[in-house]
């Protein structure tokens, strides 16, 4: 299977997810929100409350089924990416942040570290969000948050566009094969016409996916066809609190330092 | 007979195109299967995305089971007028194949009841019942193109229209097709180049050419009329 054809069948797989009945996907969306607001609230150069986000996030992810490190995995993928937003902290700020053993460890670094650790931690709760709660499960969930539809309708629209996106690239890779003629892979020169007429393709697609939508009286809501209602359980009640004291504590109180 | 589908002097052109329908006037009665043939540009599909209001004439009036067209009656119309587009593909878009089908009732504000019975029946007359819970992009070309004409059934809308629909179709696949527009009950148009369909099903023949009918007559009147023929581009 190529890489183009196992990342269609994860966004099938993500998007037909049935959710977790252990909590509901409310509850579990609810929650990694209150994550990524108190970590991404957590001072630049504060490690060490950061990793205790992280030990959260490692021991929620196999109670709800997901494995921690399969998590990471599509968050290192995006490493590169985060790691640009930082890479310069370390040269413009030479401010002493920490000494371990002698070793003096400028701010700058510490702060490049938090942004790494914050981006993992960010792209696997997210990850772990969306496994869980499958995509509509999630697009649900934003429903009952009094999301505004057209905003969910959006979101399911973006995730609808990357499976055209990449259905449309797996069919112009399939049609260059068969003329390459063995040659494996595809010129540099030729990267921008290949880029610029999967662009069209999928536009042009996209455009008869919703004159079809239309069609069939689409109104802006995409409708639900399963009750994704799963209901409101004890243990939903109890994880909320159970992670929101997590979360207060530490947040606001360095454990770090008790040690 | 009564209408359920008009259209009366049809004006139309794409943005810096050409004029692809010129004064068009056409009636089809209720419980009509019509075939809508023409070379290929000879303005069929933009005939057929009229009829639906996904394509709003630049002149002229197209009257659904009595309504006007307007942007206002959009919904009403697109209840009346079930569109089978030519590639299923682009039809077929929802995770499963019962969620596709049950897409239209839902925008239609039905009961979930009466949805779920109607998604039941209208995979079981096109024989995918089975293959509900599929994703669309597993089946077969066949399956596919089953699977959009359920989409439709489903709306138990007043005409059925379809562009080419035994395009890319094997013969057992185009059999089966045949079977379930045979057995449809309700106003049939089909934009076509199969003769064969064409023999099977419909009872009337509408030839487009340059933008306007030029000719319009029982089935074997018109396949067997030269002047239709070389219209068709079955001349030689």
């Amino acid at each position: 299977m190529t890489k183009l054809e196992k990342a269609l069948v994860i966004l099938n797989s993500l998007e037909t997810a049935e959710p977790d009945l252990r909590i509901s996907p409310l509850s579990i969306t609810v929650v990694i929100f209150l994550f990524l607001g108190f970590m991404l609230s957590v001072p630049l150069t504060n490690i060490g409350m950061l990793i205790w986000f992280g030990v959260w996030l490692a021991l929620i992810a196999p109670w709800l089924g997901v494995s921690f490190g399969s998590l990471l995995k599509p968050a290192f993928i995006l490493l590169p990416f985060i790691t640009l937003i930082g890479i310069f902290n370390p040269l413009l700020d030479h401010e002493r942040g920490l000494v371990i053993y002698g070793v003096s460890i400028s701010k700058g670094w510490l702060s490049f570290a938090g942004i790494i650790i914050r981006g993992l931690l960010a792209v696997s709760a997210s990850v772990m969000l969306i496994r869980i709660c499958g995509f509509r499960g999630f697009c649900h969930s934003l429903n009952h948050l009094r999301v505004p539809t057209y905003l969910v309708t959006q979101l399911l629209m973006v995730f609808r566009y990357l499976k055209i996106l990449l259905e449309e690239a797996l069919t112009m890779r399939q049609a260059r094969e068969s003329r390459g003629y063995g040659k494996n892979g595809l010129p540099l020169r030729d990267w921008g016409s290949f880029i610029g007429a999967l662009f069209i393709r999928s536009v042009e697609r996209s455009e008869r996916i919703h004159r079809a939508m239309l069609s069939r009286g689409f109104n802006g809501k995409i409708p639900d066809y399963f009750n994704m209602d799963h209901g409101w359980k004890k243990s939903d009640t109890v994880f909320i609190i159970f992670s929101l004291c997590w979360f207060l504590t530490v947040r606001f109180w360095d454990i770090i330092k008790i040690f | 007979m009564e209408n359920c589908l008009k259209f009366e002097d049809i004006f139309f052109s794409y943005p810096n195109g050409p004029e692809v329908l010129r004064g068009l006037n056409l009636q089809i009665g209720k419980g009509e299967k019509i075939a809508l043939m023409g070379l290929n540009g000879a303005g069929k599909s933009t005939l057929l995305l009229m009829a639906n209001g996904l394509q709003m004439p630049d002149k002229g009036e197209v009257v659904v089971c009595g309504i006007k067209l307007e942007r206002k009656v959009l919904n009403e119309i697109r209840r009346l007028v079930g569109l089978v587009f030519q590639n299923a593909d682009d039809q077929l878009f929802m995770p499963s194949l019962e969620e596709d089908v049950a897409f239209g009732p839902l925008n239609m504000n039905l009961e979930h009841k009466e949805v779920e019975r109607r998604v039941k029946e209208a995979l079981e007359s096109v024989g995918l019942l089975e293959l509900r819970k599929r994703n669309p992009s597993s089946l077969s070309g066949g399956q596919k193109r089953m699977g959009a004409i359920a989409t439709v059934l489903s709306m138990r809308p007043e005409i059925m229209i379809l562009d080419e629909p035994t395009a890319n179709l094997d013969w057992r696949a185009r059999r089966e097709l045949i079977r379930v527009l045979r057995d449809y009950d309700k106003s049939l148009l089909v934009a076509t180049h199969d003769l064969t369909l064409v023999e099977a099903i419909c009872n009337r023949v509408v030839v487009i050419g340059e933008g306007r009918i030029v000719a319009d007559g029982a089935t074997p009147e018109i396949l067997s009329d030269d002047e239709s023929r070389r219209w068709i581009g079955l001349e030689g």
